[in-house]
């Protein structure tokens, strides 16, 4: 499924960065999340330490790298804590990858 | 480089996904299929940063004509004259992965983001607005009956972010608004803050309304 080789791709993506992403966390949602076959980008949120991570990250990430264009939106833990954006987003942590997270969503 | 631009926008495409690249014309344009439609014309240009009219007008100058231009990457700005000339064509424009979209929505030339439209048309109808230039596909110079023109900025965003600003003024080189491009979501607080020490205002469509009036 394409669904399954673009998370792939952004865990690899994320790991590549190395020190960039360090302490970051990366969600998933929208279509793709939902493995729509109609999605046209991949919405993705990555939750950062500091305004300079948020930064670095938008410089070191290609839009174009994966099979679908990243829509990338970038904040810090506190901005997104503040407005609750994971849970209202619906998104999915895939990276880092935890233990006790599945593969893969239940879609 | 435009063979290459070309032939990386072919390898995305993806037969899994109902489409599918069926052939190319003389002109190096993609013939892609959906389905069991009947193919239509892509052309990819490699333009790094902003798309101008120069750079779109000599694929409308041969025999075939796009019925669709992708630019990579696909961060690059379109101006409002390449969109403009794109439109009239007719034809439509968008990132590699619209083309999917612009497909499965039957006429590929009639393929128009929803959103560009949706603030376009909202902002025109404004009471205190006369006029709406697209400066790049997404800004707009807004004419106002009484107040100084304001430079209007969609961004993108669930919630929109303080990097999601400062992103917007390094890709737009500055603006008045900044408005959130869903109707969901919210503008968080460092986002305005951020907004405010550029003199802009980070704000939510409504605000946007509220807004232009003042």
């Amino acid at each position: 499924m394409i669904c399954e080789r673009i998370i792939d791709g952004i865990t690899d993506l994320a790991e590549g960065l190395g020190l960039i992403s360090n302490g970051s966390e990366w969600y998933l949602f929208g279509s793709v999340s939902r493995c729509d076959p109609d999605a046209s980008d991949i919405d993705l949120i990555i939750l950062c330490r500091s305004d300079a991570q948020a930064d670095a990250l938008r410089q070191a990430i290609n839009l174009d790298c994966l099979a679908l264009p990243l829509d990338l939106g970038l904040m810090t833990f506190d901005e997104a804590a503040q407005v609750d954006a994971i849970r209202t987003q619906g998104a999915w942590l895939i990276y880092p990858r935890t233990s006790t997270s599945p593969s893969y969503p239940a879609f | 480089m435009a063979g290459s631009v070309t032939d990386w926008v072919a390898g995305k495409i993806d037969p899994r996904e109902n489409l599918c690249v069926v052939g190319r014309t003389l002109e190096d344009f993609l013939l892609v299929q959906y389905k069991d439609n009947p193919p239509f014309a892509v052309a990819v240009i490699g333009v790094q940063d902003v798309i101008l009219e120069s750079h779109v007008s000599p694929l409308f100058s041969h025999a075939t004509k796009p019925d669709f231009v992708v630019n990579v990457p696909s961060k690059a700005l379109w101006t409002g004259g390449a969109i403009s000339l794109i439109h009239a064509a007719p034809a439509a424009f968008g990132t590699f992965g619209d083309i999917g979209r612009a497909a499965s929505g039957g006429k590929v030339h009639g393929f128009r983001n929803k959103n560009w439209e949706f603030f376009r048309k909202a902002i025109l109808q404004h009471t205190n607005v006369m006029a709406v230039d697209r400066l790049y596909d997404e800004v707009f110079e807004v004419h106002r009956r009484k107040g100084r023109n304001l430079k209007v900025a969609l961004v993108e965003g669930y919630h929109v972010s303080a990097e999601d600003v400062r992103n917007a003024r390094e890709r737009f080189g500055g603006f008045d608004i900044a408005v959130k491009k869903t109707g969901y979501g919210s503008v968080t607080q460092a986002a305005r803050d951020a907004a405010a020490s550029m003199g802009a205002e980070a704000v939510a469509f409504k605000e946007l309304m509220q807004r232009l009036a003042k």
